[in-house]
């Protein structure tokens, strides 16, 4: 059932095979699928169900009637269109800014070789490695002095200095990639920087969709960061707009599901596109191995 | 090869042209609106508040209250903003983690002007000089504030003989116990039991068990040590703030606790206790029928009002220990407004929040608590008519004010390691229940625990 | 270190630093210092002095409001003889120990079959990317549901195939199980960096090993595999990484319990800084997991040159 790359010998075989495999692939897909879809589901089931219903114990999965004001409703209980015109602002921003300084430094990390290369690299991935905790402080300090704490340029600006997760993913696949095909371009007059451009982004594209997905992603779903340095609630991300419904005194379940049922339609919209640049990656351009 | 400075120079020069847009456009861009003409529904703007004439002086004002709560906030502040023309007040809802938020802030230099925060912070941020001493506004203002609130009240924002916080609204604990299933059971439904004694006697009828032993609906089952060791006299601090873990009554509460623990299979009563009541206060098992008495604050009556409007109800306070209990015992705590050090405004921030504190300005007050169905810090509040009349809405209400004048209304100990007792406090109780402790081990480990923790904090 | 940098290029000659270059490394260098001098610059403006000051904070008692006082080494005595810290790092490395090599092999396995060619892949991608993406504050809930032991779904399951079920969340020997099989719930993240690696595989390696009568499960043993080495060793590192800093779920749902049973490192750490005003405290164990982990880095790292395989350095 993993043969992915079959290449079935005749014909006639081929098409019975085939369906076979097909069946079989698909029972194995449904079958983990709705597993993997519970979360989902009951996200919008609970944001469907009436407030009765969504006490009820056992939880039933399938509302007794659909209803659907709770969404109108969340969405007008916070000013939910500012939130994501203010989130779409960060998350846009930093995506262009993380895709375009990553590739920059994981290409000088994976394809040029220079003395220090290796204990710069390493540097860079021990940032990730000291809990964000106990640094906040002293980051926000930065940015307090240089006044920027109250804007969103806390939250963007590093972007486009290069985050060390992303930088890490794209040296791992730029090193994948022959170094006899930049070698070539360089002999045939190519610079550093148009070999970097010309060859190897456009070999790296299933990479970069997952880049600027993630980025879109943490952005979006990052709390932390807004909730430390935004200070008015005009500029509020979608975020903090879903802590609105967790009451001290009771949370508005039905309210909370329908907004966070409509915040991850962005993500999966950008998902959709991210994911077709995997159907077909440099294996079908015609490189060698 | 030579020619990749150029590019790569250009290129390095877009990145930072991009970064510095918007480095330099970002402060006017999304904020634009601030003193734009569209009303938004979140931010609390009034006419007074137009910072044209630069008269009014700007109060940050930070609190943790979302959903109904904030939008009753954000009116109010825009009533204090109409009514006092000097001072304009912007509320700010911070959710999910204001401690984090304050101490980055308060680290930075730029704390807000005033802040509604859970009294457990005070004494710890008191003693770290966090935030203000209030006695020098009090005693120019309102030399009788302290005589003005009930005496737990004021206890709670007193640390070391001065006042650091001002009370905005109470809670205090008392039983829900549901009258429909007492009556099925044979029980007067008018009668519950007043002791812990007549509650232990009641439970062999009230809890169900399925075939698997699974629980399907529980009599009482005992949690919150702290809150109900006030009901036994149980004590955790002495007069210098040492703690007293194991006080002999707080030992009594546990191990009432243990006794129902080994009755009823530890592993099946947590398993129920986190289905029913989880951390991320999904659903309140009373509500349902499935716990037939529950100890709980006057916010649930909304609850029962909303999601369960046929249930027969009451409420009563806590049952004591026949002979040495104490009757009337109960929990307060409340939401408490601070002053930073490091405010920029503290006078107006002052005037800010003893007017929300209703002193002087009772007849509001009363009104006002009402709507978010608050107890308030002053007799004084609670004797309006406006008060009375919520209160006789629904005469449960009663229970639960009355408590807060209880002799026996007890606060957590205004020690810089409150948030640290009561969290271990917590895990002492859920290792007794779930049978990893005995009482006496767990008070002593409790006890070390927190002594370690002081050595901790102002050893140096 | 790694086996790239073992390894030296036979058209580029870097000398030792001693001897003079020649002009083609000095090209290199300016050019890699050129292309890395984002992340020089934003590391130099935000993260050395941060990094530097919690080194210096975990030497002082440190409550955030009042400056720093230097008491030496005194927060790392203090840890060593903290039963709650040794606890915690138990807990970190029972997780870390579990959900790393699961992770990797759900989703390397998932990958794989997400990465055939059949009719609705866009669709069941996106479906085993869901739960990922679904806001923690949402998930939470469910899971508290999903795992109860009395009406939860699983030990229904477990029930109707006659295995009485444990306690999970509520039970010290089973809640880190419970946050580990939660954990892989959310392996469509990792999944998809193995899809994208997929990708780069060479479709005419897979043809030959046809020709020569391979099987499938050895061309995902001798084809496959080897060559998403270099993207299982990022998920590595990254899932080394992460899980070792292991926080929300433990924060947002168990919040440390039953019987600290739940209480990673991440989590003591965050409510030493935030909760009991000890960011001094906090600042040292931040440093002993920075070491722990760097020094699981640095293993793997050397490890790597026996088992990735980069085909840019064939």
């Amino acid at each position: 059932m993993l043969d992915i790359n079959a290449q079935p010998t005749t014909k006639l075989s081929r098409t019975k095979k085939g369906v076979y495999k097909q069946l079989i692939a698909h029972v194995c897909l449904i079958v983990l699928g709705i597993t993997f879809l519970f979360p989902f589901v009951w996200m919008l089931s609970t944001a469907l169900k009436p407030e009765a219903q969504i006490f009820k114990w056992p939880p039933e999965w399938i509302p007794d009637q659909f209803l659907w004001s709770n969404f109108p409703e969340a969405l007008t209980f916070v000013p939910f269109g500012t939130y994501v015109i203010n989130t779409l602002t960060i998350c846009i921003w930093a995506m262009v800014g993380t895709c375009v300084s990553s590739a920059l430094v994981a290409y000088g990390f994976a394809k040029i070789q220079w003395p220090g290369r290796n204990v710069l690299f390493m540097i860079m991935l021990s940032t990730m490695m000291l809990p964000s905790q106990v640094t906040m402080i002293p980051i926000f300090v930065i940015f307090k002095k240089i006044g920027w704490v109250g804007s969103y340029k806390p939250l963007i600006i590093p972007a486009f200095l290069g985050g060390a997760f992303f930088i890490f993913l794209l040296r791992q696949f730029f090193l994948t990639i022959p170094q006899e095909l930049s070698e070539a371009a360089k002999i045939d007059g190519c610079s550093e920087f148009r070999t970097f451009w010309q060859i190897i982004l456009p070999l790296a594209r299933p990479a970069f969709a997952t880049v600027a997905l993630f980025t879109f992603m943490n952005n979006w779903n990052d709390f932390m960061g807004p909730l430390i340095y935004l200070s008015d609630e005009k500029m509020y991300t979608v975020s903090l707009g879903l802590q609105q419904f967790i009451g001290q005194y009771g949370t508005r379940w039905g309210m909370l599901m329908a907004a966070s049922t409509v915040a991850t339609l962005p993500i999966i919209i950008l998902f959709f596109f991210a994911q077709k640049t995997f159907i077909q990656g440099i294996s079908t351009t015609g490189i060698k191995g | 090869m030579k020619s990749t400075l150029k590019p790569f120079l250009s290129m390095v020069l877009i990145l930072l042209m991009l970064a510095g847009l918007i480095a330099c456009s970002s402060p006017g861009s999304p904020a634009a609106g601030q003193d734009g003409t569209k009303e938004d529904t979140s931010a609390p703007s009034s006419d007074s508040g137009k910072k044209g004439d630069g008269k009014a002086v700007e109060v940050t004002y930070w609190h943790m209250w979302t959903s109904d709560w904030k939008k009753l906030i954000d009116s109010l502040v825009d009533e204090f903003n109409q009514t006092h023309p000097g001072i304009h007040v912007t509320a700010l809802s911070i959710t999910g983690d204001a401690n984090a938020k304050f101490l980055t802030a308060q680290a930075g230099g730029d704390p807000p002007d005033v802040m509604t925060q859970w009294n457990q912070i005070i004494p710890s941020w008191a003693e770290k000089g966090a935030i203000a001493n209030l006695d020098p506004y009090i005693q120019a203002d309102a030399p009788d504030l302290g005589e003005w609130m009930y005496p737990t009240v004021k206890e709670i924002g007193t640390y070391k003989g001065s006042m650091y916080a001002i009370p905005f609204s109470m809670n205090t604990l008392a039983m829900y116990y549901n009258k429909d299933i007492l009556k099925e059971e044979g029980f007067d439904p008018e009668k519950p039991p007043a002791t812990i004694q007549e509650l232990d006697a009641m439970q062999d009828k009230l809890w169900k068990l399925d075939k698997r032993g699974f629980i399907q609906r529980v009599g009482y089952m005992p949690s919150g040590l702290t809150q109900w060791s006030t009901a036994f006299g149980g004590k955790w601090a002495d007069e210098d703030g040492k703690p007293t873990a194991t006080d002999p009554n707080n030992l009594a509460t546990l191990e009432w606790f243990q006794s129902y623990a080994k009755k009823y299979d530890p592993t099946k009563v947590a398993a129920f206790n986190k289905s029913m009541s989880s951390n991320v206060n999904s659903a309140w098992s009373f509500l349902s029928g499935k716990q037939v008495f529950a100890m709980d604050g006057m916010w649930r009556l909304e609850d029962l009002k909303n999601y369960a409007p046929d249930l027969q109800y009451g409420v009563m306070t806590l049952p004591y220990p026949e002979g040495t209990g104490k009757p009337d015992g109960t929990w307060v705590n409340g939401n408490f407004n601070i002053i930073p050090e490091k405010a920029k405004h503290p006078k107006e921030a002052w005037e800010f929040i003893l007017w929300l504190t209703g002193y002087h300005n009772e007849d509001w007050a009363a009104k006002m608590l009402t709507k978010g169905g608050w107890i308030p810090p002053s007799p004084k509040i609670t004797e309006k008519q406006a008060y009375q009349d919520f209160m006789n809405e629904i005469p449960a209400r009663k229970t639960f004010v009355d408590l807060l004048g209880s002799p026996n209304a007890k606060i957590t100990p205004v020690i810089p390691v409150q948030q640290y007792y009561w969290d271990r406090a917590a895990k002492a109780e859920e290792s007794v229940m779930t049978g990893n402790k005995d009482p006496k081990q767990a008070l002593e480990t409790l006890q070390k625990e927190v002594e370690e923790e002081i050595a901790k904090a102002g050893g140096k | 270190m790694s086996r790239s940098s073992a390894e030296v290029r036979p058209s580029v000659q870097v000398r030792s630093s001693r001897g003079p270059m020649s002009k083609i490394a000095k090209v290199n260098l300016r050019n890699g210092l050129l292309f890395v001098s984002p992340w020089l610059a934003g590391f130099a403006a935000f993260s050395l002095l941060p990094f530097l000051l919690s080194l210096y904070y975990s030497f002082t008692t440190y409550d955030v409001v009042s400056s720093p006082v230097w008491v030496g080494v005194d927060n790392f005595v203090q840890l060593f003889k903290d039963p709650l810290f040794w606890k915690s790092i138990t807990n970190t490395m029972y997780y870390t120990l579990f959900s790393v090599p699961l992770g990797i092999v759900f989703g390397v396995a998932l990958a794989l079959l997400l990465n055939m060619k059949v009719r609705g892949m866009a669709l069941y991608r996106t479906i085993f990317y869901l739960p990922s993406i679904v806001p923690v504050v949402a998930s939470s809930v469910l899971w508290l549901w999903l795992f109860d032991p009395q009406f939860g779904l699983i030990n229904g399951l477990l029930d109707a195939i006659g295995i009485e079920g444990p306690g999970w969340l509520v039970d010290p020997a089973w809640s880190k199980p419970a946050l580990i099989v939660m954990g892989l719930w959310g392996v469509g993240g990792a999944m998809i960096i193995y899809l994208a690696g997929l990708q780069d595989i060479p479709q005419e390696m897979y043809e030959s090993a046809q020709i020569d009568g391979a099987v499938w499960w050895q061309k995902i043993v001798y084809i496959t595999l080897p060559m998403l080495s270099p993207v299982i060793f990022f998920n590595l590192i990254m899932g080394l990484i992460g899980s070792f800093q292991y926080f929300t779920q433990a924060y947002i749902i168990t919040s440390g319990g039953p019987n600290d049973s739940t209480l990673f490192y991440s989590l003591y750490l965050y409510k030493n800084a935030f909760s009991y005003f000890h960011m001094g405290y906090a600042s040292a164990m931040a440093w002993i997991l920075f070491l722990l982990i760097m020094a699981v880095t640095l293993l793997v790292f050397k490890s790597s040159a026996r088992w990735v395989f980069y085909g840019g350095e064939r």
